[in-house]
């Protein structure tokens, strides 16, 4: 294995795409904690108004993302009915912090080198 | 490269341009149910304060009908209030805070504001009009004091 050829293992293991988040991959997940980002906490309505989801669809997500310890749900009851509401974790946040990182880093792969 | 190095079923790599989108739609969302949550308390705050400039008017300008009036009216008002933001969907950052502050600091102005005014200047336009826009001050300060940046997802 030569570590200084162009397309070598080390330069592999350099791209920025190995610092994206596995569970933030999914668009649709992402969307969920772009949206829990914002706030303290969301509730469901709100959520799926959001980022356009159909109830099952954000349900999985939202259980996706409570296993990997992205988010808290809680329920309460407001005037007699459930309510479900979300909030990012510290784990989610950090996640999400790295993820948008790694993504500024390939976006900004495509600049031009006018410096050199 | 091996392909014994490739995960079983990789991910969809973005392009920059890809990344980029994708950046630009996080930041959108997040800045949605931002805006959600923070107008909802803007509004909140707002309408007390409004609340408060009519009750302050009601007793000292009212007198005893004003005062019964006032306060049921005040009651009302704040049960429906608390019911309404109750049932918001989204909390931004601090609320509960910026709630709090604005309401104590207007309750000592309120408790003050009346405390002089019903001793000394019952039923004195000069003295109660004035007094009841300054009982609304605190609350519209919490409500349009500019909002902390977001530091997850900068806009």
């Amino acid at each position: 294995m030569t570590a200084d050829r162009p397309g070598s293992r080390s330069d592999v293991e350099h791209h920025p795409r190995h610092a994206l988040d596995d569970v933030l991959q999914s668009p649709v997940r992402l969307s969920v904690v772009a949206a829990l980002s914002g706030v303290e906490r969301a509730d469901f309505t709100t959520l799926r108004d959001t980022i356009e989801l159909s109830d099952s669809a954000l349900s999985k997500q939202l259980t996706a993302l409570e296993d990997a310890g992205y988010v808290e749900i809680t329920k309460d009851r407001v005037a007699r009915r459930a309510r479900t509401r979300v909030r990012l974790t510290d784990a989610g946040a950090a996640a999400l912090r790295s993820h948008l990182a790694a993504l500024r880093a390939i976006a900004e792969l495509s600049l031009p080198a006018t410096a050199d | 490269m091996n392909s014994a190095d490739q995960p079983a079923t990789p991910p969809h790599v973005p392009d920059p341009r890809e990344a980029a989108e994708v950046l630009e739609r996080v930041s959108r969302l997040a800045g949605r149910t931002r805006a959600q949550g923070w107008r909802w308390v803007r509004l909140y705050l707002t309408g007390w304060a409004v609340a408060s400039v009519g009750l302050v008017l009601a007793i000292g300008l009212g007198g005893r009908v004003g005062f019964f009036v006032g306060m049921g009216a005040w009651a009302v008002i704040v049960a429906v209030g608390t019911t309404w933001a109750n049932r918001q969907g989204a909390t931004a950052p601090g609320t509960a805070r910026r709630i709090f502050a604005g309401a104590i600091t207007w309750a000592v102005v309120y408790g003050v504001t009346i405390f002089v005014g019903t001793t000394l200047w019952p039923g004195l336009v000069t003295f109660w009009v004035p007094a009841a826009l300054v009982s609304a001050v605190p609350l519209l300060l919490a409500a349009w004091r500019p909002v902390p940046r977001d530091v997850t997802v900068p806009a």
